[in-house]
């Protein structure tokens, strides 16, 4: 009978320990000490990474979020210039295409603000500023505020055909549909400032204005 | 003896045992911490960034385009304004308004702000300027802005 044997002597070692519960209670309470411990080294360490990382990315958001707006700004700034002009040079007739822009390049401020302040987004943000700051301005009008990322290498080299799509003076709709249509312009985002740019320039055209302006306008493609 | 030198390491051994743990936590919780914190505050700075970066931009392309407009036409009344506008235009291009670590940043930020409603009065901005920057108010969550604020104040550096 080895098997009677056998569980007398396993119960003899289990049942006769009287230390070995004693044991198992020290343990689980050192385990649970140290879980302590390690709980609290990580809410420690949560809160000293957190402060010191806060500041450091608020000098990297800060410095992007300037960049970015900045251009939208001088867009914004250019065409109220042209608005009081125009106004107090009687070419009425130029007041609604300027307002049409000013309420683009507004629109389009506001949609680049609800980007940043979106969570989901932020992991991206460093890639899609390099996008736009590269950016050849010349996709479709606004539309939503989707960012493709994937395709940057193709945004790039196609930059030139869009432009010319975009380049004709039809109904802002039309030329929106007609961009829409080319593969270039999946990223709504890095086309409306090209939009409203060559619609400037064609607008400086109209009223004979100087070119010195154009060359100002042109440079805000940067 | 033998036992107060056993009782003495072990009761060391727990300290560092205790170290130990707390310390691997708080190695795993200062890289969540950074993570967060970055994140966080890359938010909160792009606001903030955006806001100012969008009002200089704002300013630099009004005076620019002024400065065109009228050097067209430069009667005496005009050479004056123009005279103003560059001075204008000098000190935004002179102002490093997309570091946050200018310590002047607010400073200047206030001495463009005065120069520019002076000048942009000065040519005829007026009633445009009041339609246009009132409809076009960039909105930012007065938490936010706030919470961006009480941050170990982003524009003053040792």
């Amino acid at each position: 009978m080895a098997w009677v044997q056998a569980a007398v002597s396993r119960a003899s070692e289990d049942v006769f320990d009287e230390d070995a519960d004693e044991l198992y209670l020290l343990h689980k309470e050192w385990n649970s000490t140290m879980k302590k411990r390690l709980k609290e080294g990580y809410r420690d360490g949560i809160e000293a990474g957190k402060e010191l990382a806060l500041q450091e990315g608020f000098n990297q958001g800060y410095r992007q979020g300037a960049e970015l707006m900045v251009t939208c700004g001088q867009f914004r700034g250019t065409l109220n210039a042209l608005l009081s002009w125009c106004h107090f040079n009687g070419h009425d007739s130029a007041l609604s295409e300027i307002n049409h822009l000013l309420d683009a390049v507004g629109k389009h401020e506001e949609d680049v603000l609800k980007y940043l302040s979106s969570t989901e987004q932020q992991p991206h943000f460093g890639h899609i500023l390099d996008s736009l700051q590269d950016m050849d301005l010349n996709h479709a009008a606004p539309a939503g505020t989707e960012y493709n990322e994937a395709e940057d290498g193709k945004h790039a080299d196609g930059g030139s055909s869009g432009e010319n799509t975009c380049r004709s003076n039809g109904e802002v709709h039309s030329l929106q549909s007609e961009c829409n249509k080319a593969k270039l312009c999946t990223d709504p985002e890095r086309s409306t400032l090209a939009w409203v740019k060559k619609r400037t320039i064609w607008l400086i055209e109209q009223l004979g204005l100087s070119l010195d302006i154009l060359h100002h306008v042109q440079h805000l493609e940067r | 003896m033998a036992a107060v030198m056993v009782g003495h390491d072990m009761f060391e051994e727990i300290v560092m045992a205790e170290e130990r743990f707390h310390g691997e936590g708080y190695q795993e919780g200062y890289a969540e911490g950074s993570h967060v914190g970055v994140v966080e505050g890359r938010r909160y700075g792009s606001l903030h960034g955006a806001k100012i970066g969008s009002e200089i931009g704002y300013y630099l392309g009004f005076a620019l385009t002024w400065q065109c407009l009228l050097q067209k036409c430069a009667d005496e009344r005009n050479s004056k304004k123009i005279r103003a506008l560059n001075s204008l235009i000098r000190m935004i291009q002179k102002f490093p308004y997309e570091d946050p670590t200018y310590d002047k940043l607010q400073e200047d930020l206030g001495k463009i702000r005065g120069k520019f409603k002076q000048e942009s009065l000065g040519v005829k901005d007026r009633t445009t300027r009041e339609v246009r920057m009132g409809r076009r108010k960039i909105k930012i969550p007065a938490h936010k802005v706030a919470a961006a604020q009480s941050m170990k104040k982003p524009y003053q550096t040792p």
